[in-house]
């Protein structure tokens, strides 16, 4: 395959202690602007993916790029990180601090953008999450779906090139799931997002994917 | 279970963290290493008076309160019965000593009077306040982390801890002395272990992914203002009360 792609994965293997192989001379090329889906039975190897693409677990064999740069420790998953918004399935291991604000401005902290650039981006992601007037609340008293909200708003005040959204719509209910969905079709992301809500893959993506045998297969619902 | 930061306006709240952090190391350690009971007393004092000028619910700290005074009553227990000295009262053959009473009075009041000044300071800056301030004293960064992540994931422990233990009972299972009851707590404590060491991976791992590389940033920095200077002044002068007396 040619081109440039924002995420490269070649001929990954990859299999846990002990275990049969997850994954086997996997494939994976996402270019800018795509929009990808991936369901598959629990336990295929979908969370673990991005945990390789991440660089929290190393594959056996194969080589990773992201953005044109190849992954060769961790300082240059390091640098990468800056470019992807990973959404982690369960919120509450996501969300630690004491109020949602700081959940939000914890990111850009970090990369030391200015006070005045860090609230604004504060401002914005709250209100398009809907979570407007939720900043002095405790992260871990709200709703699932509310912590899934601002999960997802501390990854989008990074302003990430690249999403990588592991059930974003677990646990939230039919509003949540639309915003996001109108976020997604709207914010312009290049983004892969794991999900079992096929209806919420039809509306967001334009390639599905599963895994099979180690593999990524194109999936058609028809 | 009680919230570890209690929100609120009051000239506490404003204090500077790394004042409060100070002043209750330095009240807690001259409290306990009072012997007479006029300065004990004095402390408990001021230690209400801060309680009071922070604005706690009463509900509150009584149950912060609750949390020292149900091992202090263990201590009303012993103490007393067991210390040497003279007996002023016999209760089934145990004669309970004037001396042991009175360093049981001693140890919860000072018991009391630290727990109100951590009320009354500590618990009035947010986990993030006091991490930074921690660090603005140059506490080693790693020990201040580890505390972070006790302070902060200790409740969700015992959320984990509870929904096994509803679990468990859901399914029949009561407590007895039977070789089934040791092994069912022996699974909950390993899968508690367990958990807790996934989302404590799971944890750094989300954290990496928003750029932290071992430091806390605030979004509000201290600035050490009239409010530090006057709490820095009447606080010592109560220390100092307290040592005079």
């Amino acid at each position: 395959m040619t081109g440039n792609y924002l995420i490269k994965l070649e001929e990954i293997t990859f299999g846990y202690n002990g275990k049969p192989l997850l994954f086997d001379s996997l494939n994976f090329f996402l270019s800018e602007n795509a929009r990808v889906g991936i369901i598959g039975p629990n336990g295929s190897g979908k969370t673990t993916l991005f945990n390789i693409i991440m660089g929290f677990v190393r594959p056996v064999k194969g080589t990773i790029e992201i953005a044109g740069e190849l992954m060769k420790n961790e300082k240059d998953f390091q640098k990468a990180r800056h470019l992807i918004g990973y959404l982690f399935q369960n919120s509450d291991d996501q969300l630690f601090c004491p109020s949602v604000k700081e959940e939000i401005a914890f990111g850009p902290l970090n990369y030391r953008l200015p006070k005045e650039e860090i609230e604004k981006r504060v401002k914005e992601v709250l209100e398009l999450t809907g979570l407007k007037g939720f900043e002095d609340r405790a992260p871990y008293e709200l709703s699932e779906g509310e912590k899934k909200r601002v999960a997802f708003a501390a990854i989008l005040a990074m302003k990430p090139k690249i999403l990588l959204l592991d059930e974003p719509t677990n646990g939230i209910d039919s509003e949540g799931v639309m915003s996001i969905e109108k976020i997604l079709r709207t914010g312009g992301y290049t983004y892969v997002i794991i999900s079992q809500d096929t209806e919420f893959l039809k509306k967001t993506t334009n390639k599905i994917y599963t895994i099979e045998k180690g593999r990524l297969k194109e999936f058609n619902f028809h | 279970m009680f919230n570890e930061y209690i929100k609120g306006d009051s000239i506490i709240h404003r204090i500077d963290p790394r004042v409060k952090i100070i002043y209750t190391l330095v009240f807690s350690i001259v409290i306990a290493l009072q012997n007479e009971l006029i300065p004990v007393l004095t402390g408990l004092a001021i230690s209400i008076i801060l309680v009071a000028i922070a604005g706690i619910e009463i509900k509150e700290v009584i149950q912060r309160l609750r949390v020292v005074d149900e091992f202090i009553l263990l201590l009303w227990l012993i103490l007393p019965f067991t210390y040497p000295g003279e007996p002023i009262i016999e209760v089934w053959n145990f004669s309970v000593s004037k001396e042991g009473i009175m360093l049981t009075t001693l140890m919860t009041i000072k018991a009391n009077a630290i727990m109100l000044i951590l009320t009354g300071l500590l618990a009035t800056s947010s986990i993030f306040e006091l991490v930074h301030g921690l660090l603005h004293l140059k506490i080693p960064e790693k020990l201040v982390f580890m505390f972070f992540l006790i302070y902060r994931y200790i409740w969700v422990l015992y959320d984990e801890y509870e929904k096994i233990m509803r679990a468990v009972k859901a399914r029949g299972f009561r407590l007895h002395n039977t070789l089934h009851t040791y092994r069912t707590i022996a699974y909950i404590v390993g899968g508690l272990l367990v958990k807790s060491y996934n989302r404590a991976d799971n944890l750094y791992r989300a954290m990496v992914c928003r750029g932290f590389n071992g430091k806390f940033w605030l979004l509000e920095h201290f600035k050490f203002s009239t409010i530090d200077l006057m709490a820095i002044i009447m606080l010592t002068t109560g220390n100092i009360v307290i040592i005079i007396l």
